[in-house]
């Protein structure tokens, strides 16, 4: 079950934020036949979007690194937690990718509602 | 006598007095075509071979067509190849190549020329227009300063039917003497010319700049757009009528239905997830969600696969693969829905296309770029002095503004218009270079998507050639593999069987030993990656750049449609060596097409080896050294058929390392000896020259005290 208490809106904040260059998360997309490509994490919004479904080319994406990286810079254990949780899961890659995805949008959601976010505007609050 | 699947001409321009000859094509006939052709042309014709930049006026360029060219051999009918000196290369710009789809090298055949050679240098900006045989250099006054759209419609309003005008007959001959074969053409069309042009880019002569044709086509890599602006050429078109002989229609009818019913995917039952280059279904490569279903397929004439689109929203079109990717995740940062990120992705693919910038730079680039503004060595005032607008990092003006500043030679466009890695040296960031946050790989050249840290035979290619190889022979073993393993679904292929398969096409060196394909950390400097690297680069100079069939499907090592798995490459019935025997009537092997790539890629290393090549200077960038491939890099796993400690093949991760440039070091030794090379300096010797009736090769070297001592 995904259960995850909502932020506070300083919390929520700080889960929103995008972080220094220095702090991303390193991370990339299989798309063949270019190869893999960077695309460094520096946001839960960039997170959910690198995770989100899409036909041309799959997440490439450390799970224990993401959810460090959710522990460390956007202070939010809660999320980490869950994202270990799925990705501790027996089932396939693109599954537990699936998985995270799902916990992550759910955490964007509440926290741009928790800072009173547009949550049709990308950028963050 | 009927050369068949050739023009039989090979036109030369000399661009500075403004003279156009002609070259009989049987003198170069040995070559076969294309990269073969154009550096055997180059060779001959370019007096000052020591240049080693593309823009000195001796530079000779070359666009070489192939037998295959306007003939229905799948996958193989529509391609160019572009040699010459390239532009933005580190730390020499080598002798290099390019390539591009479309209808340019049918037309031009059409036309009745198998290649175009361009030498010397124009007073003022001139385009070239080519209508049959009747060739005309005219003034480009008007068109300077076009962007390569802009220009390629202007062209079609000259010489064809002008645009919103219906459909009409032209004739193009106003003499006999002008058709391609009296008894064939009747110099009447209702095309509009095939239009190669640079744009914004290539005129300011930058690392950036492209050679552009039609809407998606483009030979990016080589800053071949800088060569020709530093020409003042600002285009060539092309319109013919004539046609190409081929030696065997039947034959060649019967191996392209062989190729449909016996490799290609069942169009009522059809498999999406085969494991084959060749036979699966048409299928767009742009790399975000397609920004409309309303879209009709594009191809390259005579192909079979379609991989780019038209669509219906008017943007985007015909753009595919890399510079549909390169600023998506700049993209995603800010667009407020997926849909927007489509939307925008695909207009700053147009953008590229308009400027003629090869994009392929950003692929790790414009990180770099990113992260000099971030930590404030980059912005107004600062150490590298650039006032681009970060803060709309993301949106469509400012890729615009981006690729216009780069194209022009503003901003920070002055010191990257020479090429990235020299513009890291001046701005003081050679340590980037070091720590991987400049991911340029080999020669200055970006980093593509397959790290030669882990797929050897891509990595080892490229720093032994000129460029970023770009060449996905093997690499369809990764995309493979790796999918089904993220999907965890059932491999088509274990590894045993695969690296037979493949193994059982690599001849002849490494026919039947599936070790050549082991790039496990004990296996990665042997003489058995030597060998396959060899028939990498062999393979790839024949029959991908001179007989110029499409990268992106051939060869095909094994195909789960077929009986057996087996590929089409190869085979007996819809192998290379097939469709080039049925056009031209040769009795060309296989293998007769790998010895024939030996000739030419010992022909380039000649050229490189003037150009002052040595060994010692065949290095990776620093980071592939001193960094390691990390896990989640860009992906949690790269999988790959390696042998375990008991000799049992399995797909193996072979991220987590560095290459050792020590052993690296030693490796090339190995190479260049099966290759008959010097191994102290890499340089070609004379035995191993004239084995291949290329004594004349050898003299030069000779002459200019750069021929390899002998072993």
């Amino acid at each position: 079950m995904n259960f995850l208490v909502p932020p506070s809106r300083d919390a929520a904040v700080r889960m929103l934020r995008t972080v220094l260059y220095a702090d991303r998360l390193r991370a990339g997309r299989m798309r063949p036949p270019v190869g893999l490509i960077k695309n460094d994490i520096r946001s839960l919004l960039e997170l959910e979007r690198l995770l989100a479904p899409e036909p041309h080319g799959l997440p490439g994406l450390d799970f224990a690194a993401a959810a460090a990286w959710v522990e460390r810079e956007l202070g939010d254990p809660e999320l980490a937690g869950l994202v270990r949780r799925e990705a501790a899961r027996d089932v396939s890659y693109v599954d537990r990718c699936l998985g995270i995805h799902t916990v992550v949008a759910l955490r964007l959601a509440q926290a741009r509602e928790a800072a009173g976010d547009d949550p049709s505007n990308g950028k963050e609050a | 006598m009927i050369q068949h699947g050739y023009a039989g001409k090979i036109l030369r321009l000399d661009l500075t007095t403004r003279t156009v000859s002609t070259i009989d094509t049987a003198k170069y006939r040995r070559w076969g075509g294309g990269h073969g052709l154009g550096s055997a042309l180059f060779w001959d014709l370019c007096k000052d071979k020591t240049i080693t930049d593309g823009r000195h006026p001796a530079n000779v360029c070359i666009v070489a067509t192939s037998p295959f060219c306007g003939t229905i051999v799948p996958s193989g009918g529509g391609r160019s190849e572009v040699v010459g000196v390239g532009v933005g290369q580190d730390p020499v710009n080598w002798f290099t190549r390019s390539g591009f789809g479309g209808r340019f090298s049918t037309m031009l055949k059409y036309a009745g020329w198998d290649a175009v050679v361009i030498e010397g240098k124009a007073d003022k900006p001139v385009w070239v227009d080519i209508r049959n045989r009747k060739v005309t250099i005219r003034d480009a006054s008007t068109l300077w300063g076009k962007d390569t759209w802009a220009t390629q419609i202007d062209i079609w309003n000259r010489v064809g039917v002008p645009r919103g005008v219906k459909n009409r007959w032209k004739d193009i001959n106003d003499t006999v003497d002008d058709a391609m074969s009296a008894a064939t053409d009747q110099g009447r069309t209702t095309q509009k010319p095939a239009v190669l042009t640079i744009g914004p880019a290539g005129e300011n002569q930058t690392a950036g700049g492209c050679l552009l044709h039609d809407a998606g086509n483009g030979a990016g890599q080589g800053g071949f757009g800088a060569v020709w602006g530093s020409k003042n050429l600002k285009a060539i078109s092309v319109l013919g009528t004539g046609s190409i002989t081929v030696a065997d229609p039947t034959a060649l009818l019967k191996a392209r239905v062989v190729m449909k019913q016996k490799y290609s995917s069942d169009v009522d039952r059809p498999d999406f997830h085969a494991w084959t280059k060749l036979g699966g279904p048409p299928k767009p490569l742009f790399m975000t969600a397609s920004p409309t279903e309303d879209r009709r397929p594009q191809a390259c004439q005579g192909c079979t696969s379609g991989c780019r689109a038209r669509f219906s929203v008017g943007y985007g079109n015909e753009s595919t693969c890399q510079e549909t990717a390169w600023y998506i995740a700049a993209i995603r940062r800010v667009a407020k829905s997926a849909q927007e990120v489509s939307e925008v992705n695909m207009k700053a693919a147009d953008i590229v296309q308009k400027y003629g910038f090869n994009s392929f730079l950003f692929q790790t680039g414009l990180h770099w770029l990113e992260h000099l503004h971030e930590i404030g060595e980059m912005g107004p005032g600062k150490r590298i002095p650039s006032s681009l607008p970060w803060e709309k990092y993301g949106t469509l003006e400012f890729a615009e503004t981006l690729v216009h500043a780069l194209s022009h030679r503003q901003d920070i466009g002055k010191d990257l218009a020479e090429g990235w890695v020299q513009a890291a040296r001046k701005w003081g960031r050679e340590k980037d270079l070091h720590d991987g946050t400049l991911q340029f790989s080999y020669w200055g050249m970006a980093e593509h998507g397959y790290d030669p840290r882990a797929e050897l035979e891509w990595g080892y290619g490229s720093i032994l050639g000129d460029r970023d190889c770009n060449e996905h022979c093997f690499n369809v073993i990764f995309t493979n593999v790796n999918a089904a393993f993220a999907y965890a679904i059932p491999m088509r292929l274990e590894a045993k069987e695969l690296v037979d398969i493949v193994a059982g096409k690599l001849s002849p060196y490494a026919k039947g030993r599936p070790e050549v394909l082991d790039f496990g950390d004990g296996n990665m400097y042997s003489e058995a990656v030597a060998q396959l690297v060899r028939w990498h680069r062999h393979y790839t100079r024949f029959w991908k750049q001179s007989a110029l069939l499409c990268d992106l499907k051939w060869p095909e090592f094994y195909n789960t449609n077929a009986p057996g798995n087996e590929g089409a490459s190869g085979s007996s019935d819809a192998g290379e060596q097939v469709f080039w025997n049925a056009v031209t009537g040769d009795r060309l092997t296989f293998e007769d097409g790998v010895e024939l790539g030996r000739r030419i890629w010992n022909l380039d290393n000649a050229i490189w080896t003037l150009q002052g090549r040595h060994r010692d200077m065949v290095h990776f960038a620093p980071y592939v050294y001193e960094t390691k491939y990390e896990k989640g890099e860009l992906f949690p796993f790269y999988m790959w058929p390696c042998r375990d400690e008991k000799g049992e093949w399995a797909y193996t991760d072979v991220m987590g390392r560095a290459l050792d440039k020590k052993k690296f070091d030693q490796w090339k030794t190995i190479f260049y000896g099966l290759e008959g090379w010097d191994p102290k300096t890499g340089w070609p010797t004379r035995k191993t020259l004239e084995k291949m009736d290329m004594a004349f090769v050898a003299d030069g070297l000779q002459a200019a005290g750069r021929l390899g001592a002998e072993g």
